[in-house]
């Protein structure tokens, strides 16, 4: 069965320069790009209203930024949260607090002096359903190392020393659990951490770890599976996601030129399969890719039963996990932006942008966009090279 | 520039036993430690190495400097104490000969004393003869004493500081040449040096006054290429050389390759294009802003030079061949490399344009984790992809 998306709204030229990732969460969509500002573009829009009008801006670094997680959660006595981190070309990690009624941002210094000096590249953060179990926040270093903290956001102050009258308080604070060193130095380009307490961190190399958040022991390692190139580490993984319960793991990584996307199996670290499109192509001999490009951001649905896969083909394509089917595909054009002033189809030194790679792709549970149907439909947002924001829902059931 | 000092007079009571003086003497007579330290210096000459007025030659003062050196030591039995420099970036370098004082870690400085003064030496027999040289012609006259070129261009560089001169070749003294170009148009320089056309040649010597002269009507535009490979070919290629002036520096490039693009920006008509093509690595980039910024010398840099590739996308896009083949994995120095550089990058004082496209290139090969070399370029073509090129260029506003 096919699903379709239509585009509800977007924003060309949403930045100064490429756009490399996007989260979202339920007040903002966050974005973070090389011009090195940080934007949160407000979900609930009325119909009618302009993206470019209600959006937070934040310059965090002059390199540019490459990686951005948010966390929003409200947790006991009502008391809500909103997080920002985002990581520099530089290597460090930033982290906002996001005030929501007024927008202003308070910039967070949790990691220490010497956690400081490390060089990162991906992070993320886990938000726990269990009251007992803390949040989580991951990092990836560039030697390789994955790092992780508990993130404590609620300080129940006693009072009277009655511990039944705490009055929870807004602290915030992060507490190193400890490191998965990488066996060799290598690259560690991306990371995720399960609802069943599993972390995943792909490599440049091609291989993936899975580790124990209790134990911070490697339980599983599983190789990449693309067309090797003359280098013997053309399969870079790109991203890495477990599905919502946890029973998952998505790996998405290059085959050359292609990207191509695996599903492992956490529990026995069992290779499900590929999620590929048949091709035509007299060119290759192994033909099974899941983007005419390398795959940069994968993300399930809520459910766990689709998966969006973005890539340098700009194209979202989306999958039926169950069937390991493709059930939507969406092609973007730079001319697609509504403003017509907003379309870049060709940036400064003349490089074409007419079919955007995409570069982040997220997908929109209900009840977070505003407008026709954000409450009933699950949405897709995505961020492509020229510059833009793209949201879309499915249709039907308006 | 030559100031004597008085020998001390010595303690009363000491005169009938001058020879047999103990340091018991002379600490009993002297009851400070400053005191102890002014009448245990030895008379001496201070000779300072000073701005060279234009109405004295460099030869002159050079001599004169020797003979004060030499007198102090054959005739006036005085030590000697060389000041050099001042201004400059190295500070100011004093020298004794023979060494007294309180003896410091790196030991006494004799050697450079020797080095430095075998310089002025030669220097001054070359501008004798007026004969012109090379570093490395400079170093080979005396091998064991120099022991390495670099002693010998620190030294030289030094000198030239010292005497407030603009540059080097003003002792006669000059690089190597290292950088090759290829000229469309008949080249003259300093009145009677002509350049032929259409024949790969060293970058001529010149100096800071030197003119340069062309029927420039028949050049449309400058191109710098990183690599003499690609130099070569594209030299070979008559549509592009029968119009273009080629300039490679083979890598990093050197000063004087980097001085004759300075002359000929300066000297080439407005409508001139001046271009760089570099590898898609971080170095190529580094190159690039090499060429076209200088933090120390303007004399040094083209800021009229556009950066427009090798680009990342475009060897992406590039299907001819395989990616395995076109694109490397970014290691871990490249990566550490590109950061600083990044860093750098956003200080440097150039044209927005051009700063924009560096960084953004430098983002996209730390994001993709990949690097590329020029020559890969439509399939090993360089000049096909030049010729696409220009007719970007040509069709767009500058």
């Amino acid at each position: 069965m096919s699903k379709l998306f239509i585009s509800t709204t977007n924003c060309g030229k949403a930045h100064e320069a490429d756009i490399y990732g996007v989260s979202i969460s339920n007040p903002y969509t966050a974005t973070i790009s090389g011009d090195g500002y940080l934007k949160l573009w407000k979900n609930k829009l009325i119909d009618g209203d302009q993206p470019r009008d209600h959006v937070l801006s934040k310059f965090v670094h002059k390199t540019g930024l490459h990686h951005v997680d948010t966390f929003h959660s409200v947790e006991k006595g009502g008391l809500e949260i909103y997080l920002v981190s985002c990581v520099s070309f530089s290597g460090q990690i930033f982290i906002y607090s996001v005030d929501l009624a007024s927008g202003s941002f308070e910039e967070l210094n949790l990691l220490s002096q010497e956690e400081n000096l490390k060089s990162y590249w991906c992070i993320k953060f886990f938000k726990s359903a269990d009251q007992a179990a803390s949040h989580n926040l991951i990092a990836t270093d560039v030697k390789g190392s994955t790092l992780v903290w508990s993130l404590n956001t609620v300080n129940q102050k006693e009072q009277d020393g009655n511990p039944d009258d705490a009055v929870p308080q807004r602290d915030i604070h992060l507490y190193s659990l400890g490191e998965i060193p990488a066996t060799e130095p290598k690259f560690a380009t991306s990371v995720d951490i399960s609802a069943k307490g599993a972390i995943a961190t792909g490599f440049q190399d091609g291989s993936v770890v899975v580790s124990q958040l209790a134990t911070l022991r490697p339980i599983y390692n599983f190789e990449g599976f693309g067309i090797k190139g003359t280098d013997e580490s053309s399969g870079t993984v790109r991203d890495v996601k477990f599905s919502p319960l946890g029973g998952l793991l998505a790996v998405a990584n290059d085959s050359g030129p292609y990207g191509t996307v695996t599903l492992y199996e956490t529990e026995y670290g069992e290779r499900i399969g590929n999620l590929t499109v048949p091709t035509h192509s007299t060119q290759t001999s192994i033909a099974n890719f899941t983007h005419d490009g390398w795959v940069f951001n994968i993300s399930f649905n809520s459910t766990g039963e689709y998966l969006a896969t973005c890539g340098y083909d700009a194209k979202i394509r989306v999958w039926d996990i169950k069937q390991r089917e493709r059930v939507s595909t969406l092609n973007i054009s730079a001319g697609d932006i509504e403003n017509e002033e907003d379309i870049l189809s060709q940036d400064e030194i003349g490089d074409s942008l007419k079919t955007p790679p995409v570069m982040g792709v997220t997908f929109i549970n209900k009840g977070v966009r505003g407008g026709i149907g954000g409450d009933t439909n699950e949405g897709l947002a995505c961020v492509c090279l020229d510059r833009s924001v793209r949201w879309f829902r499915e249709a039907g059931g308006v | 520039m030559c100031e004597q000092k008085q020998p001390l007079p010595m303690p009363s009571g000491l005169n009938r036993v001058i020879l047999s003086d103990s340091l018991s003497d002379y600490m009993s007579h002297n009851h400070s430690r400053v005191k102890l330290e002014e009448t245990l210096t030895p008379s001496h000459r201070k000779i300072k190495f000073m701005k060279v007025e234009e109405s004295r030659s460099i030869k002159l003062e050079i001599d004169i400097l020797l003979s004060l050196t030499r007198n102090a030591i054959e005739q006036q039995d005085e030590h000697f104490v060389l000041h050099v420099g001042g201004q400059g970036k190295t500070g100011k370098t004093i020298l004794c000969c023979p060494y007294y004082g309180f003896e410091k870690m790196k030991g006494p400085p004799i050697k450079q004393i020797a080095v430095l003064l075998n310089l002025l030496k030669c220097i001054s027999m070359k501008i004798k003869t007026h004969d012109l040289c090379t570093v490395r012609d400079v170093f080979y006259l005396n091998v064991e004493l120099y022991q390495n070129q670099k002693i010998v261009a620190t030294w030289l560089r030094n000198i030239v500081d010292a005497f407030e001169l603009p540059q080097l070749d003003a002792l006669g003294i000059v690089a190597a040449q290292k950088g090759l170009f290829c000229t469309p148009v008949e080249l003259r320089f300093d009145f009677n040096k002509l350049i032929a056309r259409q024949q790969s040649s060293l970058v001529p010597l010149i100096a800071a006054s030197t003119e340069l002269e062309a029927d420039w009507s028949g050049l449309e535009r400058v191109i710098v290429f990183e690599k003499d490979a690609i130099f070569s070919k594209v030299a070979d290629h008559p549509s592009i050389s029968e119009r273009c002036m080629l300039v490679t520096g083979k890598g990093y490039p050197d000063w004087l390759t980097r001085h004759f693009l300075y002359k000929l920006m300066l000297f080439c008509p407005d409508r001139v294009f001046f271009e760089v093509y570099t590898d898609s690595d971080p170095y190529g980039i580094d190159i690039a802003l090499k060429y076209i910024h200088n933090d120390i010398k303007a004399t040094y840099q083209c800021p009229r030079l556009n950066y427009r590739g090798v680009l990342m996308h475009e060897v992406i896009a590039n299907k001819d061949s395989p990616a395995g083949l076109r694109l490397l994995n970014l290691s871990s120095r490249d990566f550490a490399y590109a950061k600083n550089l990044l860093r750098k990058l956003n200080d440097v004082p150039i044209r927005t344009r051009n700063k924009k496209t560096l960084i953004q290139e430098l983002q996209r090969q730390m994001f993709y984790f990949k690097k590329a070399e020029m020559n890969t370029i439509n399939g090993s073509n360089f000049c096909d992809y030049f010729l696409i090129k220009i007719g970007e260029t040509t069709s767009q506003k500058r």
